[in-house]
């Protein structure tokens, strides 16, 4: 992070200050800032399976064997090959708040994720939680992709990527020296150390010189990243990088406990983690839909159950519970077809998000589909279904998200407001 | 309306710039790494610096330097988005190793990559990109794949496919289709706005998809009836699926399967009409078949123009926007009075002061400031195509390029592009970044002194000691050291060595450069 004298330095002769002064001017100080767990779905999952109950409508092809159920005022698909999510919603309904019809308003992919974490489809924009990271108070880890996506514009550098196969921590520890046809040792902590403070004299000198633009933004972005290196170093073994499967697919509960682990040592705000489903398939189901989306939501309520249970017993930097700082936001980037077609599921333009935890006003389900399994619009204040309310678009779930984190959403969300309704 | 479109109907301003050029060494070395990957030597600085004249002459060479065609891949593939970690299909589905994994991906990713760079340097018109007979596979893909590759060849040739498909340039390549696949929901719609996007810079997927107020959509007939009929549908489905209909050739039937996947198949180039209900179409253009959509994109104005917005991107390092518009539409025509030779549009572009800005003059508004990038990061295969040209030093493991995939390799902490989930090269150091730079320093500069690439005899105190350090500071970063530069580096070397002795001391001077902000910036 930035240190208060470079900062000021900085914004006193940097043009590119409304890059970094936002930052530089909250308070340094830990507190009980909200932090924000995303698990995102990858493929596109079924509403129909759990969130959107859509019973007795014709043309929808619900779940065989499915059934309506209630709890704690969540209205959710039971099944009984899925009994995760009847125990999930059944101990932590509470707490969680669904969202249904929420329209990304693309049929492909790679379109569909970027814009539900951004709210625009092209050009460049920093997603929710990046932006929530970077504009959050400074930190050394400001938002952990432990897997997925992280689509940014102007706050790249908050970005820490584990890697898809844990690389970060192989690079930390020096393994990667290792991994290589023509290897080098570790070096010794006292000449590396030299090094750095060669380095960092090197940046400095620089720093005096740059121009400003982007020949300044770099080096100052680099002392940083080599300051914030620094403190991820010295947490040593409390944040434990390494990804850890479970049969054959990447464990999400351990993803969690890493976020937590970094959550409560205050080094991330914001950490992402990507679900591919039941080994590693994805949740993009073409074909054996209602196996496959079975299988994946049951192993994704267990997981959530598991980590939010994890949550409970953690303490944060502040002194307080984490489990009163952390929103869990689980998502994915469209929705799918009402119709099965020869198994499979197409694309389908309107989805669901479930935020569960920290300032989330529980055990409530905000919007719904009609009976062409379009989303019927809301009032956003009172999460009550109106006629000439507002359709969902994600827009409203980023400035929901950025008003969770105390941002305010205004410039950020091309004008969609929060979902007040979900805030407690 | 986008900038290409406007470009169609162009008239030109000049407006006063506040952009300051770069020196004429470091303008060299962007240059140098832009258009052929390595630094320059210290023989090409010393001419820019003694005359800046030189730096013309000097870029004209590098455009012709062997090496341009391999950086015009790295470069393209930044916008292609080919060079991808996975595909459908992996080695053992073709009877290949395990470890020939990352060989399979980065040949079938750079085959289209190879083609138009081979177009470029052979200073053929870029519509030969469209409408070649050919393309360009090397002996990995020549065992895999239909090609008439050579028995016995190695490397990139130029070879045909024998089965049958059109002669048209990449849209005929397996590496462009692999990539862009599709599926029997998406009927190649999602391949049309590929074609659409790369080579005309009409992004159909911006345009908002929105089902609502539509009244019979959960019927499956219902949205077959929509696309023909509900306007907001229309003004899309129009223009995609005659395009998605010229593409059915690449249809498969069977899913992971080396033979569908790895042939054409002509005679499913029908299905178009059978599945979508439009015969195909460029535009309003009726075409026969995929055999006349190469032609058709290649007359279409809307393709240089796209050509020049896309280099222009590519070597200015941030998006083009409506306020380059005069810029752009000029490289536009030059490109056009050049009969389309992409080495010169990428000459003008290296003369545009948007790509020779090293900074702004005073009172310069902070948005421009905020998006002009006047120092770039090196794209992590960039630098290691430098790094190897300096020492000799590759950081390979396995058969796997390290910084030239995710998975297990570091190019998306590096700040590269993995054409997914990473889309554009990383401008600003983060602290991934900043770990991933000391490892590969500390491997490069490992190798550099143990194969004697650096002079490492002197200690400091003696002339040749000072020497080699202003050797490496000029051929570096392309600066000549000043006095508190050589005192920083005579202390640190004096600190290690007096730890660990002379060839240490060496090493961690070098790695200490290879991360410094010069060498990673440009």
């Amino acid at each position: 992070m930035l240190s208060r004298r470079r900062l000021l330095a900085a914004a006193s002769s940097l043009g590119a200050g409304g890059l970094l002064l936002p930052r530089a001017l909250r308070a340094a100080a830990p507190s009980g800032e909200r932090k924000f767990l995303f698990v995102y779905c990858y493929g596109g999952w079924d509403t129909l399976q759990v969130f959107t109950p859509m019973f007795g409508v014709a043309g929808v092809d619900v779940p065989e064997g499915a059934e309506l159920a209630e709890a704690n005022g969540i209205p959710f698909v039971d099944h009984p090959n899925r009994p995760s999510v009847r125990t999930f919603f059944e101990t932590w309904g509470h707490r969680a708040c669904v969202i249904n019809g929420m329209e990304v308003r693309s049929v492909t992919h790679e379109r569909c994720r970027r814009l539900l974490f951004t709210g625009v489809g092209d050009g460049d924009a920093d997603d929710w939680a990046v932006t929530a990271a970077a504009l959050g108070e400074p930190r050394s880890v400001p938002h952990l992709v432990l897997s997925g996506p992280a689509f940014t514009s102007k706050h790249a550098a908050s970005v820490v990527r584990i890697g898809e196969s844990g690389q970060l921590p192989d690079l930390l520890d020096g393994t990667a020296l290792s991994l290589a046809d023509h290897p080098a040792g570790i070096p010794d902590a006292e000449l590396a150390a030299l090094e750095d403070a060669y380095l960092r004299a090197g940046l400095e000198a620089a720093r005096a010189d740059a121009p400003p633009g982007s020949p300044r933004r770099l080096v100052e972005l680099y002392l940083d990243a080599l300051d914030n290196l620094e403190r991820l170093r010295a947490s040593g073994e409390d944040v434990d990088l390494d990804p850890i499967s479970s049969g054959c697919r990447r464990d999400l509960a351990e993803d969690a406990k890493v976020a937590f682990n970094a959550f409560e040592l205050g080094l991330s705000r914001t950490a992402l983690a990507k679900d591919l489903g039941w080994c590693s398939t994805s949740w993009d189901t073409h074909s054996d839909n209602e196996d496959m989306q079975g299988r994946n939501f049951e192993e994704l309520f267990g997981y959530l159950g598991t980590a939010l249970a994890d949550l409970e017993t953690r303490g944060s930097a502040s002194g307080g519970r984490l489990a009163d700082e952390v929103t869990v936001v689980v998502l994915s980037e469209m929705g799918r077809h009402p119709q099965l077609t020869g198994g499979g599921r197409g694309h389908w333009t309107y989805t669901s998000a479930l935020l569960i935890g920290a300032g989330v006003r529980g055990g409530q389900v905000i919007g719904a589909m009609d009976d062409n399994f379009q989303g019927r619009p809301v009032d956003l204040g009172t999460g009550q279904l109106v006629d000439g309310g507002t359709s969902l678009l994600p827009g409203h779930l980023g400035a929901t998200l950025l008003e969770l984190a105390g941002i305010d959403p205004t410039d950020l969300t091309g004008g969609a407001e929060p979902i007040r309704a979900a805030i407690s | 309306m986008t900038l290409v479109a406007l470009l169609a109907c162009a008239t030109s301003t000049e407006p006063v710039d506040p952009r300051v050029e770069l020196d004429a060494p470091r303008l060299l070395r962007r240059m140098s790494l832009d258009l052929r990957g390595v630094l320059p030597t210290e023989s090409e600085l010393d001419q820019v610096e003694a005359d800046p004249t030189q730096l013309a002459t000097l870029r004209d060479g590098f455009l012709e330097d062997p090496r341009l065609e391999e950086r015009l891949v790295l470069l393209l593939a930044e916008r292609w988005l080919t060079r991808v970690d996975d595909f459908e299909l992996g080695p053992t589905d073709f009877h290949l190793d395990t470890d020939q994994e990352f060989a399979l991906e980065k040949a079938v990713g750079e085959e289209p990559l190879r083609l138009m760079a081979r177009v470029a340097v052979e200073d053929r018109p870029w519509t030969d990109t469209l409408t070649d007979e050919t393309t360009v596979a090397n002996e990995l893909l020549g065992s895999i794949w239909p090609l008439d590759y050579p028995e016995g060849g190695t490397g990139w040739q130029a070879v045909r496919y024998t089965d049958g498909r059109p002669a048209v340039g990449v849209l005929a390549t397996n590496g462009f289709w692999w990539r862009y696949v599709t599926n029997t929901s998406n009927m190649n719609r999602g391949r049309a706005a590929a074609v659409a996007r790369l080579l005309v810079c009409q992004d159909i997927l911006a345009r908002p998809v929105s089902l609502e107020g539509a009244s019979t959509l959960v019927d499956g007939l219902g949205i077959e009836e929509a696309i023909r009929t509900t306007p907001a549908c229309v003004a899309c489905h129009a223009s995609v699926d005659p395009l998605a209909s010229t593409l059915f050739g690449w249809w498969t039937v069977i899913s992971y399967n080396p033979e569908e996947l790895g042939n054409y198949h002509p005679e499913r180039e029908m299905l178009g009409f059978d599945y979508l209900g439009v015969a195909p179409a460029w535009y309003g253009r009726p075409l026969g078949g995929l055999v006349d959509l190469g032609v058709a994109i290649a007359e279409d104005g809307r393709f240089p123009a796209c050509a020049a917005e896309t280099a222009a991107e590519l070597l200015w390092r941030r998006p083009v926007t409506d306020a380059d518009f005069d810029r752009v539409d000029g490289l536009r025509r030059d490109f056009l009075s050049s009969d389309l030779r992409y080495k010169q549009l990428l000459r003008a572009v290296t003369e545009t002061p948007e790509y020779r800005v090293g900074s702004f003059v005073e009172g310069t508004a902070d948005a421009q400031l905020d998006d002009e990038v006047t120092r770039r990061l090196l794209p992590p295969e960039v630098m290691a195509m430098a790094v190897e040209d300096l020492f000799g030093f590759r950081w390979s493991w396995g058969g796997y390029g390290q910084l030239e995939n995710g998975d297990p390799g570091y190019r998306t902490l590096l700040g590269g592009v993995d054409g997914y989930e990473t889309t554009r090269a990383q401008q600003d150091p983060g602290v991934t970044w900043a770990v991933g730079m000391e490892r590969y320093a500390q491997l490069a500069a490992t190798y550099a002194v143990a194969q004697g690439a650096v002079e490492v005899g002197a200690a400091v105190g003696e002339p040749a000691w000072e020497d080699e350090v202003r050797r490496l500071h000029w051929r570096l970063y392309a600066e000549r050291p000043d006095d508190a530069a050589l005192a920083r580096a005579s202390d640190f070397w004096v600190a290690v060595e007096a730890r660990a002795g002379a060839e240490e001391a060496w090493t961690r001077l070098l790695s200490g450069m290879l991360r410094d902000a010069r060498f990673v910036g440009y």
